[in-house]
């Protein structure tokens, strides 16, 4: 794939203030996919489909996250980039800053095969943080604490090919820095009451149990203690609308209060 | 072999090795000058509410698995004590990880700031100021609780005993656990105890 896009990219960053490194390792350069740039757009979506295929279905939720603020993501602001290397588009990173926290979500990162174990990954991470730390300012807050992730557990793999997948994935954010939250947590299927997305076409899909992680920024890791509670309730609440009283959120946060 | 099964035969593993470990009557002295210098900083009680970061040796207590268990056995305290904390071994295979806080204080420890059941004491307070944890490899690595007043008097072969047991520990212990005890102290905001019991 070439970029054939490349001017547009560099168009959408000037009017961004970014304190993020456009350039990577090898060469590798950073894009942002918003709303003024549809061919970028779809680049985005032909790599997401390339590297997440059996996630295709939540392509919606990536344009969506491309407009920054989209109406069905009400508390979160949200960011959509592309990765490329070597002329050709290698990888995509969707997250957001979580606008009533001082932390975001990391909901996609991802690469293809022949650009992984090239120090990309670490590179995004570091620089979605520093992306959260300017949201952050932008928000009202000082800095960002870092991001939560949500990571598959390798025991629940059901082949030995996918949990070492699983394991690698996992391996992949503790050396990112993870902090494990240690609580029972259910990724819900989608964002209660998106426009984007019906409950018809997500009917086979179950909410799954998963790790949850915090990725911390410098600051984050230094502060001796987190709020667990602020931690769920922003990932639960405030990214996928679920009340407080909803059963996701009572067993994360039950065995604090038993 | 069923679900039950498993966790009996884990279970009697485990009360086997807690039971090794009580009776070695060879573990070096740690030189710990608990009695002179402290006032039971490593012990979570409900006075540490009031107390700053820097005096607190260690808010919490991390049991391993079936230590709850084992000490419910041996003390016929009750299991309310204990704050219980679940890590899955499979799906619907789950550990059940006794903690005590400050939310759960220790209710071994008397009023005169010495433990009731020093002579079974859980390998999470024996240890302690060793701190082991594992490195994002999964290598077993060292720290240690700062704040302890008696760090700089730690002697180097209870060091080196303790970390043998814990070297020998490490291949029976789920990363689940290890993710717990490494979070533990990261947390804040428990609950206030409903009633406290113990030395405050």
């Amino acid at each position: 794939m070439t970029l054939l896009t490349i001017g547009e990219a560099t168009q959408g960053r000037q009017s961004l203030r970014m304190p993020i490194e456009l350039l990577g390792p090898n060469g590798a350069s950073l894009h942002v996919v918003n709303g003024t740039s549809p061919a970028l757009l779809r680049s985005a979506c032909e790599i997401f489909e390339r590297v997440f295929p059996e996630d295709r279905r939540y392509l919606p939720y990536l344009r969506a996250c491309a407009q920054g603020n989209h109406p069905s993501h009400p508390n979160t602001h949200d960011h959509v980039w592309l990765v490329a290397l070597n002329g050709e588009w290698v990888g995509v990173r969707i997250f957001s800053y979580i606008k009533t926290r001082s932390f975001g979500h990391g909901a996609y990162i991802g690469f293809t095969p022949q650009a992984r174990g090239n120090g990309l990954g670490r590179w995004l991470v570091e620089q979605t943080l520093h992306q959260l730390d300017d949201d952050a300012k932008k928000f009202g807050y000082e800095r960002s604490l870092g991001y939560l992730v949500e990571v598959e557990r390798p025991i629940d793999a059901e082949t030995e090919e996918q949990r070492i997948e699983d394991e690698n994935r996992l391996q992949f954010h503790r050396q990112c820095g993870a902090i494990m939250l240690p609580v029972p947590f259910v990724e819900p299927v989608m964002i209660e009451g998106v426009d984007y997305i019906t409950k018809e076409e997500l009917k086979d899909e179950e909410p799954r149990p998963m790790h949850l992680a915090l990725i911390p920024t410098d600051y984050g890791r230094t502060l001796p203690h987190l709020d667990v509670v602020d931690l769920v309730h922003g990932l639960y609440c405030d990214v996928y609308r679920l009340s407080k009283q909803h059963l996701f959120v009572k067993n994360a946060l039950s065995h604090l209060f038993k | 072999m069923d679900k039950n099964e498993v966790f009996e035969r884990m279970k009697n593993e485990w009360f086997e090795r807690f039971e090794k470990i009580i009776a070695d009557r060879n573990i070096p002295s740690g030189n710990l000058k608990c009695l002179e210098l402290c006032q039971a900083r490593c012990c979570p009680r409900v006075g540490m509410r009031t107390m700053s970061p820097e005096e607190i040796g260690s808010a919490l207590v991390v049991l391993l698995p079936f230590e709850m268990e084992f000490i419910i056995e041996i003390t016929g305290v009750s299991r309310d004590v204990f704050r219980v904390w679940p890590v899955d071994l499979a799906p619907g295979l789950t550990l059940e990880i006794g903690m005590l806080d400050l939310g759960k204080p220790c209710p071994f420890l008397q009023e005169d700031m010495l433990c009731g059941i020093y002579d079974k004491i859980p390998l999470d307070c024996r240890t302690f100021p060793i701190l082991p944890y594992l490195d994002p490899a999964g290598d077993l690595q060292w720290t240690f609780g700062e704040n302890c007043p008696s760090l700089p008097y730690l002697s180097p072969a209870f060091t080196d005993y303790m970390k043998g047991i814990w070297s020998e520990l490490k291949p029976l212990l789920p990363r689940g656990w290890w993710d717990l005890y490494d979070f533990a102290d990261h947390w804040r905001g428990y609950p206030r105890p409903t009633e406290s019991s113990n030395a405050d």
